[in-house]
């Protein structure tokens, strides 16, 4: 969103501010989107993806657009 | 969030900014599932295809180029829309991002999801929950600063946006393709 990141907050480097990496991916939309996409991958295999069951990947293919242009808030 | 501070308000004036982009993307979705109905005459196989054709077109040409070079509102969303008050401020600025044609779109994911509606031609209520589950999903990157964010997070964040947005292309065109496959194929 832009300018909701408070504009107070000094731009450091990860190492100054002692934040661990791990809590920089928790916080990231990338891993989100990628367990997304695993999960529609996984409908595809796992169900008979055929009639009215296409919305299943159409669902979670729109909702990794969302994420992925999420970013850009 | 900028001079928002205190978690609890961070997350209403989120629910108001998310029942925005979940009303532009619904919004968005209806509308385009309206235009598809001028499509509907076309054979539902020769759909397939120029989708299928745009869709391996559009995730090529973002992959390959730094910055899309796609039509798109080159403005940012006016600071201004918070002068009413933070929460009407959430909202006005959710439905404008949500939406998907407001602002920047700095990935062809927004345009593959709209192709796919067009060419796949759904029922109506299916173009809507398809458009709100986009517009909705636009929201989560700002509730997970709020939850689990720290300082730095954009910087962070900056430094593989465009990683973010290639992967999100590649990965939404095979799921969509998959769903048309099974729409207009099987």
């Amino acid at each position: 969103m832009g300018g909701l990141e408070d504009p107070d907050l000094p731009v450091v480097a990860d190492a100054a501010t002692g934040i661990p990496l791990r809590r920089r991916w928790a916080a990231d939309p990338l891993p989100l989107l990628l367990l997304l996409a695993a999960g529609g991958l996984a409908c595809l295999v796992l169900l008979p993806v055929t009639g009215a069951l296409w919305v299943v990947p159409a669902l979670f293919a729109v909702t990794v657009s969302g994420v992925a242009l999420s970013g850009s808030t | 969030m900028a001079s928002v501070r205190g978690r609890h308000r961070q997350l209403s004036l989120w629910g108001a900014f998310a029942t925005g982009t979940t009303l532009g993307g619904a919004a968005t979705g209806a509308a385009l599932g309206v235009l598809a109905g001028l499509v509907s005459p076309v054979p539902p196989q020769v759909r397939l295809v120029l989708l299928a054709l745009l869709v391996a077109a559009l995730v090529a040409l973002d992959v390959l180029s730094a910055r899309l070079p796609l039509p798109q509102r080159s403005t940012l969303i006016p600071q201004e829309v918070f002068h009413r008050g933070m929460a009407r401020g959430g909202l006005r600025f959710g439905l404008e991002y949500g939406c998907g044609w407001r602002t920047l779109v700095p990935s062809a994911t927004a345009y593959l999801a709209a192709v796919f509606v067009l060419l796949v031609v759904p029922p109506w209520w299916v173009a809507v929950v398809l458009g709100a589950a986009f517009g909705l999903s636009r929201s989560w990157a700002v509730l997970l600063w709020i939850v689990l964010g720290a300082p730095g997070w954009q910087a962070f964040l900056a430094g593989h946006s465009r990683l973010l947005e290639r992967a999100g292309s590649v990965l939404a065109g095979v799921l969509l393709l998959a769903a048309a496959w099974a729409r207009l194929g099987g």
